[in-house]
């Protein structure tokens, strides 16, 4: 069975406050110009989709979900 | 007749309970569960959609109709204002975490369909309540039946889909919208589209959506919006920038309104909205709760961890006082306070509102949760919410309490299958924490029968067993349903010594309330007591079984009593008593009113044993009639149990019919049918194809069944043999081994008569008059069938001897010449004379000799006058005028072509007419 990955990385079109954290499973919030990136690890892909339907129930809107290994190369905010 | 009306009262009550009992137990506040059935209160101030009305008011074909969009967007209030014009019309159903239990889901279903009409869909409560047999595919097939006799459209409206997350219903909901008659159709909304193949809808036609852009509010609506709720001027900038900052999301309209109104000058409302681009909804609920006083905002925050709200149980769970006059403050202002009832007691936020407070509760007061959580479980516990108390005891994973909730209602949520529910509650549960608590574990087991997991019981009872507590003060209870689950264990493998012993046992220990494990245990008692062959106590653990069941609701255990009960009255030879048995049963699941003519596929099984009587009593036509449908409704149900015993008796009216062909159709529908079923049961399907070769002859199939289901004339036998070895006694008198024949059926009807089975013994005094008369042993073969008459003629019970052919007629016109159930014997041979009876037929009509046909009172008269009546005694016997039976005696001469009573006799006996 192949590894399933654990590391993803959220994009969101809202910006969130980074106290939104914990309300994502302890996953990072990093702000962007346009954007939010949530990074993070989660458990297996049922910890993934509970996730979504938190952002779906928040009506936030989504942009892209991608797993950590893709997104090394974006840059990490300064202000954090 | 007072009887007849307590029955009714069973049926109708069977359904209000359904709904009442849900409501009360399953832990919701009785007024929301009647409010998830009704579409929300609109407020006041809710701006009307007339062109999204006049779009859901054109839709055409459409099936499903989904609105789709994120919380907040006002799919709820749109489709409440469209429901308010179309009263009648509409069954509404909104959508909570806790409905992704198939049976609970359907049960609301159901509620919301009988809000439009009382008598829609009852039917189908008989299968909602029948754990131990769900099947979805039955039920909705049924349910499908059903709607599609409404002569009204009907529009079914679940709102909060999105809650939905089990897989069983998701299947279960689409296979229903595609099978919707033209008239009903499906709306859903959800923040998601639901997981059906939703291009296949599309592709169909049958697709209407309403989406994000159809309904989020646009510069026009945002304007009108606005200048309702704000009461001062906005410019047109202001709108506009409300219009874009919010992108026509309502939500995010009224959290402005509201907020705005604090502001003294609009215009820092305005800058400081346009300076912050954080994400509007956790802006504007900040906004909202940095305006309130600190009473509010506390109540505000803390109450958002409570599903439902009141005015005691906010108090309770945080000690803050008058709150329902901030509840209606709330309520006045459309702070997402969503009324559940008409009386302003239960309420719920908006779940997108509570969710961003809930998340501030949390940022600012992090250590106060457990305590509003404990505070509120042990409220909703003392209020008998005990869904509410577990849910919060699991909030705070205080599992001991959560268990010691569950184990008190678990019971109960077996009985009503709940299963997906308990199924639930034990995996957030520690597995440890059942040892201590057996009720979790005897739940388990259940719901393992139920499914048919069978392999995983015995594991599952041995360490339940290890772990009651000896003088604790449920033991003997938990002892009672460790023996009642091994009782159905034991009967579900035809074990039936061991089902017996357990169900004995079961009720042994098991209290008097607890309806559900007695009911069970007395119908499996019952059922092994009559393979023993003890009828009257048999009769007994029916008895109970029916008592018990009714009063716990139980239709799958009062449907298979009363039709176990009924058979046995018969095999007692007590027609009468079975056939008023079978009748009751189904009065007190009919309905009322005349629009809805179909049964609950229950039923079945009473309709085929009610065929058995009406065949016994020569009513060929109607017993078909019945068996037919009863074997209908069984299959439609799709219990193999019931099936079988669909077949048994449709073949035998088959076979009284005459319908060779039909018979033998119908043997190997009930052969297929069987195949996975215990050897018992086979064994009546080897008992129907045994009679039937032997009646048309074929002796050498006869010889090849005996051969497979290997029977011998020395084997010991028991009560349960009667009826396999009948054959096998017919085959030895057939084939001219009449010794061996009879001697076997003397062993058998010693069986019968010492276990009171009159009717087997009627059948089997006939069989042993015929292997006597072979032998010429006129004197005993006379003493068998006044005998068989004795038992037979008080009843009626006429077929066992049609079924012999005209093989019985001398014996029988032997008896009668001896003054001896004259009438009965008439009534007999009218039978034999005017009935297509399977196997021999006197056929009267045929006499070439005669100028015309005897019809079948001549032939009666006949056979009275030749055992030497008067026509007064004839006419009394025949119950008739003395004046018909001269008319009679008149025709009779007439076509005799005689003048006197002796030259009739004579000449009928010359044309062997008797």
């Amino acid at each position: 069975m192949k590894a399933q990955p654990k590391g993803y990385a959220i994009k969101l079109q809202e910006s969130l406050d980074p106290d939104w954290s914990e309300w994502f499973d302890g996953f990072l919030i990093e702000k962007q110009e346009n954007f939010t990136l949530l990074k993070g690890e989660v458990s297996d892909q049922a910890a993934l989709y509970g996730l979504l339907i938190r952002i779906r129930d928040l009506g936030l809107t989504l942009i892209s979900v991608e797993t950590l290994d893709d997104i090394q190369n974006i840059p990490t905010p300064i202000s954090e | 007749m007072k009887d007849r009306r307590k029955q009714q009262r069973f049926a109708v009550k069977t359904s209000e309970m359904k709904v009442g009992k849900q409501e009360y137990s399953s832990g919701m506040p009785q007024t929301s569960i009647e409010a998830k059935l009704l579409p929300p209160v609109l407020s006041i101030k809710h701006l009307s959609r007339l062109a999204l009305i006049e779009k859901l008011n054109s839709r055409e074909n459409c099936k499903l109709t989904l609105v789709s969009a994120p919380a907040g967007y006002g799919k709820t209030t749109l489709l409440s204002e469209w429901a308010a014009g179309h009263d009648g019309k509409i069954a509404w159903l909104s959508l909570e975490q806790e409905d992704n239990d198939p049976t609970r889901f359907w049960s609301y279903v159901i509620a919301s369909f009988q809000k439009i009409n009382n008598n829609l869909v009852a039917a189908l409560q008989p299968i909602l309540q029948s754990p131990h047999h769900f099947s979805t595919e039955v039920f909705l097939a049924e349910l499908i039946d059903e709607v599609s006799e409404l002569q009204k459209p009907l529009t079914i409206i679940l709102d909060d889909y999105q809650a939905i997350d089990s897989k069983a219903i998701h299947e279960m909901v689409f296979k229903f919208i595609t099978w919707l008659p033209d008239r009903v159709n499906l709306i859903i909304s959800s923040r998601s589209d639901p997981p059906f193949p939703l291009g296949r809808l599309r592709s169909m036609g049958v697709l209407c959506e309403l989406r994000i852009d159809d309904i989020r509010f646009n510069l026009e609506e945002t304007t009108l919006f606005l200048n309702q709720a704000v009461e001062w001027d906005l410019s047109a900038d202001q709108i506009r920038f409300l219009y874009r900052k919010t992108e026509g999301w309502i939500a995010g309209l009224q959290l402005s309104a509201f907020s705005m109104r604090n502001y003294g000058d609009k215009s820092k409302f305005f800058a400081s909205f346009a300076g912050d681009d954080r994400f509007i909804a956790d802006y504007l609920v900040q906004e909202v709760l940095r305006q309130q006083p600190e009473q509010i905002r506390s109540f505000l925050l803390q109450t958002s961890l409570l599903k439902v709200l009141s005015d005691q149980v906010c108090q309770a769970a945080t000690g803050i006082h008058g709150c329902q006059e901030i509840l209606e403050y709330l309520e006045d202002n459309n702070l997402f306070l969503i009324s559940l009832d008409r009386n302003r007691r239960w309420y719920r936020y908006h779940h997108l509102f509570s969710e961003l407070l809930r998340r501030r509760l949390v940022l600012e007061h992090p250590a106060i949760s457990p305590s509003i959580h404990r505070s509120a479980s042990q409220w909703f516990e003392s209020n008998h919410l005990v869904d509410q108390a577990i849910y919060h005891a699991l909030e705070i994973e205080d599992y001991e309490r959560a268990a010691s909730l569950i184990q008190g209602i678990v019971l109960g949520r077996v009985n009503r299958g709940e299963f997906e529910t308990i199924r639930y509650w034990l995996e957030k549960l520690p597995g440890l924490i059942l040892d201590t608590h057996p009720w979790l574990g005897i739940a388990r087991a259940w719901e393992l029968v139920f499914s048919g997991q069978l392999d995983f019981i015995q594991e599952e009872i041995n360490q339940l067993a290890s772990n009651v507590i000896p003088d604790s003060a449920n033991q003997e209870h938990i002892r009672g349903h460790l023996f009642a689950i091994k009782a159905c264990l034991s009967s579900l493998s035809g074990d039936q010594v061991n089902a017996l012993k357990h169900s004995q046992d079961a009720l042994s220990f098991l209290p008097e309330e607890d309806y559900f494990a007695r009911g069970i245990s007395s119908l499996i008692l019952g059922l092994s007591l009559r393979w023993k062959g003890d009828l009257s106590s048999a009769i007994e653990a029916y008895t109970i079984a029916q008592q018990v069941s009714k009063k716990g609701e139980d239709s799958f255990v009062y449907i298979y009593s009363s039709s176990f009960k009924g058979y046995v009255m018969v095999l007692q030879g007590h027609l009468k008593e079975g056939y008023e048995e079978y009748r009751s049963a189904l009065r007190s699941f009919q309905r009322t009113g005349e629009d809805f003519k179909r049964e609950s596929p229950m039923l079945g099984l009473i309709h085929s044993f009610l065929s058995d009587v009406l065949l016994r009593w020569n009513k060929v036509e109607l017993a078909f009639e019945q068996a037919q449908k009863g074997l209908e409704l069984s299959k439609r149900w799709g219990n193999r149990q019931a099936i079988n015993d669909g077949y048994f008796f449709l073949i035998q009216a088959l076979m009284a019919k005459g319908d060779v062909p039909g018979a033998k159709r119908a043997i190997e529908g009930a052969k297929e049918n069987a195949e996975a079923l215990p050897r018992f049961q086979q064994l009546d399907i080897f008992y129907l194809e045994g009679l039937l070769y032997l009646t048309i002859g074929n002796l050498d199939h006869v010889a090849g069944l005996i051969r497979e289901f290997k029977l011998h004339p020395k084997d010991e036998l028991g009560y349960i043999h009667l009826q396999t070895y009948q054959i096998l006694a017919g085959y030895l008198r057939k084939s001219g081994d009449i010794e061996k024949s009879t001697r076997l059926l003397t062993r058998l009807l010693q069986i019968a008569e010492e276990t009171g089975a009159r009717s087997k013994e009627l059948e089997i005094s006939i069989q042993l008059a015929l292997a006597l008369s072979v032998k010429k042993d006129d004197a005993r073969a006379n003493k068998a069938i006044n005998s068989a008459l004795a038992i037979a003629e008080p009843e009626g019970n006429l077929y066992p001897f049609l079924r012999e052919g005209e093989l019985l007629i001398d014996l029988l016109q032997y008896a009668a010449s001896r003054g001896l159930f004259v009438s009965f014997i008439g009534e007999i041979l009218r039978a034999y004379n005017g009935g297509a009876q399977f196997g021999g037929r006197r056929q009267v009509e045929g006499n070439e000799d005669l100028i015309s046909p005897l019809t079948a009172r001549e032939f009666q008269v006949l056979c009275l006058l030749a055992v030497g009546l008067s026509s007064t005694e004839i006419a009394r016997e025949l119950v008739i005028s003395v004046g018909t039976a001269r008319t009679h005696i008149k025709n009779l001469y007439r076509k005799l072509d005689v003048h006197k009573r002796v030259e009739a006799v004579s000449k009928a006996k010359e044309l062997s007419l008797i």
